[in-house]
């Protein structure tokens, strides 16, 4: 028979799960909302999936290794190990996802040289982005289409998510038109962003990685802070799930 | 094998020492930072105690007077005294503090509202020979004040004792760190943490040595015990460098997820341990020498930090350096990027920057920085 490898990430906002066959090739890929009680979404996932073993990464990893006996790893190596499977080449990735961001360097080996994450607040994460959607009324999957609209460039200064909603106000109290807005939040989570991969990267091909690289403004924004085109993977929200189902293939 | 009830020991034992001493009219003079020349405080039959507090307890009360983006050593310390919480604090009869970094300096003014404390003007660098002569002045101006507070006189003969006995203290210090030299470390930075910890009064220390010494001793047999070298093999060897660790959480989480600490730099550790006080010039000088040589951030420029640094490493077989640096420390903070790149570059070393307060609100951000940092170092 036929081997199967699982990797399953357990984010503070949604849980993904891979399965990959002997070649590394994804045979299933689910995701579900993390909820209020993890681990019974994680069982949900897995119940009716075959694999011979699992690898946890996230930040509940050390929860479900309790509950289900499984390895773990961190993000950091998952998504080194999963952005190399899209992109061989990659020396760097960007990873923003709901709650952190982190900013990875690779060996030309596709091994984890240097990281950098954001601090405990969620300044310039999905979350920030969320929060600012709503503020000016957008649907989140809306937002950077509506930002690339804009026509005027506006700075935004604060970061920090409380302050920048109260900018936001004054911005839109002082008639400013919210594509404008919406524009300078994109180019401040960028700037940002930026700084954070500038701190590792030391050139080649980067990656954007994580749920916040579906916003096509950020994309867009990044390419042209670091002057280069960057990468998205398909499916930029598996990377760390297929990077530990595909280290858990790789110990066997 | 040295866990906290090891220290909980040796306290109980300098506390009542210090309490006959005490009786018999000893004063008890608390020190802040590593510039203060304890040998003088010794010689004038007073006993030092270190201040600087490691937990969080006291810092909402201190914020009441000090901005919260402050350092929490200083908001710690200072909210220890506003409340009367710390027993060691408590039982000092006056205060010798450092003019060091801003934040430090200036919540000094306000505890000098608390407690009698002077404050000893610290040249900003060590580098030229009119900072030298300063700091001589001051310190002999120290001296005067001590024997003033105490009525007993200083003299050279007792100074050298003294410094005999801190330089016997210092070396036993860095004999407890060797241990982790060769090829296996034998011990756990926890460990040598609460070997080497001065246990509060810097009372009766040929007691104190003689412990160290005992426990450098235990600690020999564990180069034949082989369950203990099969859990300790594989964990990377990590130096850990920045503000001093007061708090231990993030030395904790380093070896709860499988890294091992061979060696500290910071403030208590190697950074001052290993450096003695010359015993053959004139006292007053060589302790002015030694002290205003001390590696710390708030001098400017810091060479010898960069130097102590690149010892370490080769010494210790380190694999990797963590800088712990606490929030609002702009001394450290800044002094970061120039150790990074020396780190990274110079020492071909791998290199993680922490930078956090003594909340437990990171822990989880924190053990995935620190477990992925171990990643690629194993
Ligand atoms: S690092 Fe400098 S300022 Fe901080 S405790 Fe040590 S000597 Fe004092
Ligand atoms: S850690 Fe930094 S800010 Fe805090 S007392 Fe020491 S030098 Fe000052």
């Amino acid at each position: 028979m036929n081997n199967r490898f699982a990797g399953i990430d357990i984010g503070s906002r949604t849980i993904e799960l891979v399965v990959v066959d002997e070649a590394g090739k994804i045979v299933r890929s689910l995701q579900a909302d993390t909820g209020y009680a993890p681990m019974r979404t994680a069982e949900k996932l897995l119940n009716g999936e075959s694999f011979d073993r699992i690898m946890a990464t996230g930040y509940g990893r050390n929860l479900f290794e309790v509950a289900f006996d499984a390895s773990t790893v961190t993000e950091i190596k998952a998504y080194a190990r999963g952005v190399r499977a899209f992109f061989p080449t990659a020396l760097a990735i960007l990873d923003i996802g709901g709650q952190d961001s982190k900013a990875i360097a690779l060996s030309d080996a596709g091994k984890v040289r240097k990281f950098e994450m954001n601090d405990r607040c969620a300044a310039g994460t999905g979350k920030f982005l969320e929060i600012m959607a709503q503020a000016l009324n957008y649907h989140l999957d809306s937002f950077g289409e509506a930002a690339l609209l804009s026509t005027k460039q506006l700075t935004i200064n604060s970061m920090c998510t409380v302050f920048a909603e109260s900018e936001v106000t004054t911005l839109i109290t002082g008639g400013e038109n919210r594509n404008d807005i919406a524009h300078g939040l994109h180019v401040a989570v960028v700037q940002r962003a930026a700084n954070m991969l500038r701190r590792v990267w030391t050139g080649g091909p980067v990656v954007f990685a994580g749920g916040v690289a579906r916003n096509t403004c950020i994309l867009h924004l990044l390419e042209e802070n670091i002057g280069q085109k960057v990468f998205v993977p398909e499916d930029p929200q598996m990377v760390g799930a297929l990077g530990a189902a595909l280290l858990v293939s790789d110990d066997v | 094998m040295f866990e906290e009830t090891y220290l909980t020991r040796i306290e109980e034992r300098v506390f009542k020492d210090t309490i006959l001493q005490k009786e018999t009219g000893a004063k008890i003079v608390g020190v802040y930072c590593a510039f203060t020349p304890k040998e003088l405080i010794a010689a004038a039959g007073a006993i030092p105690v270190a201040l600087c507090s490691g937990t969080s307890q006291a810092i909402p009360a201190a914020e009441a007077h000090l901005p919260r983006n402050l350092c929490p050593l200083i908001k710690a310390s200072y909210g220890h005294a506003l409340n009367d919480t710390c027993p060691y604090l408590h039982m000092a009869d006056y205060l010798l503090a450092d003019a060091t970094c801003d934040g430090k300096k200036k919540m000094f003014e306000l505890l000098a509202d608390l407690k009698p404390l002077s404050l000893l003007q610290l040249p900003q660098t060590a580098e030229t020979p009119e900072s030298h002569a300063s700091w001589l002045q001051e310190l002999y101006r120290i001296r005067a004040l001590l024997e003033r507070r105490t009525g007993i006189s200083i003299t050279d003969a007792g100074l050298l004792a003294q410094i005999r006995i801190y330089n016997t203290l210092r070396a036993t210090i860095c004999e407890v760190f060797a241990l982790n030299c060769g090829e296996m470390p034998l011990l756990y930075g926890y460990e040598i943490d609460h070997i080497t910890s001065m246990a509060g009064f810097e009372c009766n220390l040929p007691a104190r040595i003689g412990e160290m010494r005992e426990a450098i001793a235990a600690v020999h047999q564990r180069s034949k015990d082989t369950l203990f070298q099969k859990k300790m093999q594989h964990r990377p060897r990590i130096l850990l460098t920045g503000c001093p660790s007061t708090n231990k959480k993030v030395l904790k989480l380093i070896e709860e997820n499988g890294g091992v600490i061979v060696a500290m730099e910071n403030c208590g550790g190697l950074k001052t341990a290993g450096f003695g006080v010359d015993e053959t010039g004139d006292p007053m000088e060589s302790l002015a020498k030694r002290y205003l040589d001390t590696a710390c951030a708030c001098m400017s420029p810091n060479p010898r930090r960069i130097d102590i640094l690149k010892k370490l490493i080769n010494e210790y077989r380190v694999d990797g350096v963590i800088e712990l640096t606490w929030e609002g420390c702009h001394t450290y903070n800044i002094e970061a990027f120039t150790i990074e790149r020396a780190i990274s570059e110079q020492f071909a070393r791998p290199y993680l920057h922490i930078t956090t307060d003594y909340s437990q609100n990171d822990t989880g951000q924190l053990k995935t920085r620190i477990e992925a940092f171990l990643e690629l170092l194993a």
